[in-house]
């Protein structure tokens, strides 16, 4: 029965985003059914418009920077959160999850009087700031359920065979913990790569995708927007791929490392 | 959510002890405080260092009138880089060009009624207009040359460049009935079959001018504004739906959820037709209304010789041509109809242009501020509620 | 929402060592924290102290004036057409997370102590990657007089005329709002429910404890953070959208985001668009209490148990 229900749960997902990926490669600009044949005219017409490559680059290049800089900074809270106690980390716990707790016109709406009142002007930086604020949360939450499982016996076990503090972190910490920072990582891309609410406020004179997306609906609905989704998804399921593939890749590595250090001795 | 079970809590992860370590130091905490708030200034001069790079030209406009493909072979010649940002709503470039923190932008454009803001911002730099030749007065049909919406105090302060009308789009089979006027529409066929656009700047003639206020818009005092949106309670019970542009009618007909839009860009039954479905554009008997999009050149504008230049090309009669085609709107360049295929050239009768004008009108906006009329503020308040059915 | 809670009690009382009292000590876990920290301070808490200073403020379109007043909170109290419009909200807000956590709890129990691998949990977050703008106009095509389902109900029969008021209502931002936040509200779960081993649960069930009861006397009262996370998290982000009512509310299209916003970009008053903003927070703020009441009424929070 469970089963039965988890299907439907994911047909409920999964079916309109279906159709947006069918209709992406429909014939003609209607988006009803019946369809009335498939053709990649909408692709073509995307990549022949510079407007949408600059903005799909756009939203690239935020979604990585993002991504690098909410690594870096939720490791590190999140490292932190497990050794913290008491009131202060509460306090922070709950600055952690504040920046979802609010909705994202709020973060908006805040930032753009902050930029306004520093005098910081409006471009990519401001925008993949937003995002770093919009996605922290996230990443903290996504790290702290793993990090509770971490088992420390393993790190002590290496300072009692000799290794460094430094070597340590690096050799047992930071491999243990890298499936969770990348699939972190990935998910806060995406969050970066599809934010709109936010990013109306804190764009500069550079257009993201879903800011492009937003305009094209505003002149004509057609497939053209289906496409531009699809190749979104497209994009994302790459990164998905390649973080998955360095992942696995990593492993192997390691044990190849592993097994050659104890052939050598 | 969860709180260490104490084995992992208390102890030992070593490695971020480490870490902790090195952060700990006080120092290091200020200097950590301190380079995000460094990264915060030195941030602030990224964009400005980008304008030292030459003939680089920010610009911002609707989606398809950036001139992409006009202008490609002459920004080639002059080794010019266009960076298009695109705006949404007239909103967008508000948002970018007022305040002390405004972004750079060497050309934008503005929708007929902005003028008395961005005049009142102070946000627009003066037109030079020996600089842009094509904009003649032997060149461009009569109202788009000079005209209060661009030029004021004796000086040009932008450039009207595409233009087309709003009006009322019906789709015959599903209205079952006639439409020729504004009237019409509370016809009881077209019960719950009506759409509203929501965008206050054409819409708001309109409902004016129903009302029987189009003399006197924008201008009305706070009890005529009342009073009109209270006459304009009817035309409420007919709607379905408030769309939220011109895309979004164009998809509300194109799956037959609506048989008329109350105003819309009158382009949208060439749209629907790509669907399969056809609408008809009716010029109500009350008249129909303007929309005139401008370049201007923002107090921001650092590359101003190059947005000259643009402007210029885009007043060239077949860039004009090229640009009414693709994004079906009509020219102000005498010269362009005659290079215009039959459909573009037929979207207005450009051979009995006064004649065909005099009908029109180009319409501003409330006022910003004012003790004696109702305020844009005022208007945007009776339309929300309006939305809301109060 | 972190919130005292008796895990932390016991945590406290089991505590080996305690460090100094702040002004003396940076307390542990500090220097690991010091960039987070300085981040979330300076571009977050700073610019919320901005907002609700701004608030104070009057404003005609885009020049803020900074005089000390009371003026939009005052205004906001006796504007009607806001209060209708944060109704809409909440009541799309409420729905939506009601929806989500209960659709998401069956799939979150699966995937935590039934599934072998995690591959369901990354298809579920797939959907993410697909444009939120764009899903909603999909919708659109599902739910529209020539949509999916009505050209299914009438192909066999159910009905003779399309039903028209499935789009364009609450009922159709709600059920997009859900599509939407399904993948938040089931990540916050699955991470909540990882904290109750499946052990608990055998150790339930062998005393002797049936299934609803072990759903009731432990999953319930030890997920109960999660269930709360999960559904203010979904409340907060549906209730503050403006843009799927918007495309897909019809005459219930209104939402106070939506005010907000206009406050900002159209009209630019942003010391208006400031208190209300605070204003929306401080709904939220009371639906959260409600809402754990109501839990606790119900006996699903925590409580007492814990003490035995």
């Amino acid at each position: 029965m469970l089963r039965a229900y988890l299907s439907t749960y994911l047909f409920f997902l999964f079916a309109p985003i279906a159709m947006i990926v069918l209709f992406s490669f429909h014939s003609t600009p209607g988006l009803v059914f019946p369809m009335e044949g498939f053709s990649l005219r909408w692709y073509s017409e995307l990549f022949a418009n510079g407007n949408f490559v600059a903005s799909l680059w756009n939203s690239v290049k935020v979604g990585i920077f993002t991504s690098i800089v909410t690594t870096i900074l939720g490791t590190l809270a999140a490292l932190a959160l497990i050794r913290m106690r008491g009131s202060f980390r509460r306090v922070f716990e709950l600055l952690n999850f504040m920046p979802i707790g609010l909705p994202g016109l709020f973060l908006g709406i805040a930032l753009v009087t902050l930029f306004a009142e520093i005098g910081l002007p409006r471009s990519l930086v401001t925008v993949t700031i937003a995002h770093v604020l919009f996605t922290l949360p996230f990443f903290v939450e996504t790290m702290r359920s793993r990090i509770t499982y971490f088992d420390a016996s393993l790190e002590e076990a290496a300072r009692d065979l000799g290794a460094s503090q430094f070597q340590t972190f690096r050799l047992v910490t930071i491999p243990i913990l890298l499936p969770t920072i990348v699939g972190a990582a990935i998910l806060t891309f995406a969050l970066s790569f599809d934010e709109f609410i936010i990013t109306v406020f804190v764009s500069g004179n550079d257009t993201t995708l879903p800011l492009f997306i937003w305009s094209m609906l505003r002149r004509t609905v057609d497939p053209s927007i289906n496409a531009a989704s699809v190749l979104a998804l497209a994009l994302s399921i790459l990164v998905l791929a390649a973080g998955g593939l360095s992942m696995w890749m990593q492993r192997k590595r390691a044990v190849a490392a592993r097994v050659a250090e104890l052939e050598g001795e | 959510m969860k709180k260490g079970r104490n084995d992992v809590g208390v102890q030992k992860a070593r490695t971020a002890d480490l870490l902790e370590d090195i952060m700990l130091d006080r120092r290091n905490f200020l200097f950590g405080t301190a380079a995000i708030a460094a990264g915060a200034t030195l941030g602030a001069w990224v964009p400005q260092a980008r304008a030292e790079v030459g003939g680089n030209l920010e610009i911002m406009a609707w989606e398809g009138y950036t001139l992409e493909k006009e202008t490609e072979a002459w920004r080639k010649q002059h080794n010019m880089g266009v960076r298009a940002a695109i705006m949404s709503t007239q909103d967008d470039v508000t948002a970018k060009i007022v305040g002390d923190n405004a972004v750079r932008l060497d050309l934008a454009e503005y929708s007929n009624g902005y003028n008395a803001i961005y005049k009142e911002l102070e946000v627009l730099k003066p037109v030079d207009v020996s600089n842009v030749p094509n904009y003649n007065k032997d060149d461009i049909y009569p109202p788009f040359y000079q005209g209060d919406m661009w030029y004021w105090d004796g000086t040009q302060w932008a450039i009207p460049w595409a233009w087309g009308l709003d009006t009322i789009v019906v789709n015959p089979e599903l209205a079952g009935v006639e439409v020729k006027s504004y009237t019409d529409l509370l016809k009881p066929e077209l019960t719950g079959k009506l759409a509203f656009l929501d965008n206050p700047l054409t819409v708001w003639p309109q409902i004016a001018k129903v009302t029987g206020y189009g003399e006197k818009f924008p201008n009305l005092t706070k009890d005529e504004l009342a009073d009109c949106f209270e006459k304009l309670k009817p035309y409420r019970d007919q709607t379905k739906v408030f769309a939220s542009s011109n895309g979004d009618v164009i998809s509300l007909f194109a799956s037959g959820e609506i048989a008329a839009c109350f105003c819309v860009w009158s382009a949208v039954p060439l749209e629907t037709a790509k669907q399969n479905v056809k609408t008809v554009a009716v010029y109500p008997t009350e008249g129909g209304a303007v929309w005139a999009d401008a370049w201007f050149i923002p107090k921001t504008s650092e590359n101003i010789e190059s947005a000259y230049a643009y402007v210029n090309q885009a007043l060239e009669p077949e860039v004009q041509a090229s640009v009414c085609k693709t994004a079906v709107c009509s020219t102000v360049s005498r010269k362009a109809p005659a290079l215009m295929d039959e459909t573009t050239r037929a979207l207005f009768d450009y051979d009995n242009f006064d004649e065909q004008f005099k009908k029109m009108k180009i319409y501003g906006q409330p006022p910003r501020t004012s003790e004696q009329y109702a305020t844009y503020d005022d208007w945007l308040q009776v339309w929300a509620d309006f939305r809301q059915g109060f | 929402m972190a919130m005292a809670t008796t895990t932390d009690y016991i945590e406290s009382a089991k505590k080996v060592r305690r460090p100094l009292p702040w002004p003396f000590a940076a307390p542990k876990g500090f220097g690991l924290a010091a960039l987070p920290l300085a981040f979330l301070l300076f571009f977050f808490v700073l610019p919320v102290i901005i907002l609700f200073v701004t608030s104070f403020f009057t404003a005609r379109s885009f020049v803020i004036e900074p005089v000390w007043n009371i003026q939009n909170y005052v205004k906001i109290l006796w504007a009607a057409g806001f209060w209708q419009a944060t109704w809409v909200g909440l009541k799309n807000g409420v729905f939506t997370a009601f929806f989500s956590v209960v659709l998401s709890f069956p799939v979150a129990y699966y995937l935590v102590y039934r599934a072998r691998t995690n591959v369901i949990l990354y298809l579920v977050l797939l959907s993410w990657f697909s444009s939120y703008l764009v899903r909603v106009y999909a919708w659109r095509t599902i739910l529209g007089t020539n949509g999916v389902i009505n050209s299914f109900l009438l192909s066999t029969g159910i009905i003779d005329k399309p039903l028209e008021i499935i789009l364009f209502s609450p009922f159709a931002s709600v059920i997009t709002l859900i599509h939407i936040m399904l993948p938040f509200a089931l990540l916050i779960l699955v991470s909540a429910m990882r904290d109750v081993k499946k052990e608990y649960l055998e150790a339930a069930r062998d005393l002797g404890a049936s299934g609803p009861a072990v759903l009731y006397k432990v999953i319930l009262p030890m997920t109960y953070k999660g269930i709360v996370g999960s559904f203010m998290f979904s409340f907060i982000l549906a209730a503050g959208d403006y843009v799927t009512p918007q495309l897909l509310g019809g005459r219930e299209g209104v939402t106070s985001g939506l005010l907000i916003a206009n406050q900002f970009r159209s009209s630019g008053n942003w010391p208006l668009g400031s208190a209300m903003a605070f204003v929306m927070m401080a709904t939220f703020i009371i639906v959260y209490i409600v809402f754990v009441q109501i839990l606790r009424l119900a006996r699903v929070a925590p409580g007492r148990r814990y003490h035995g």
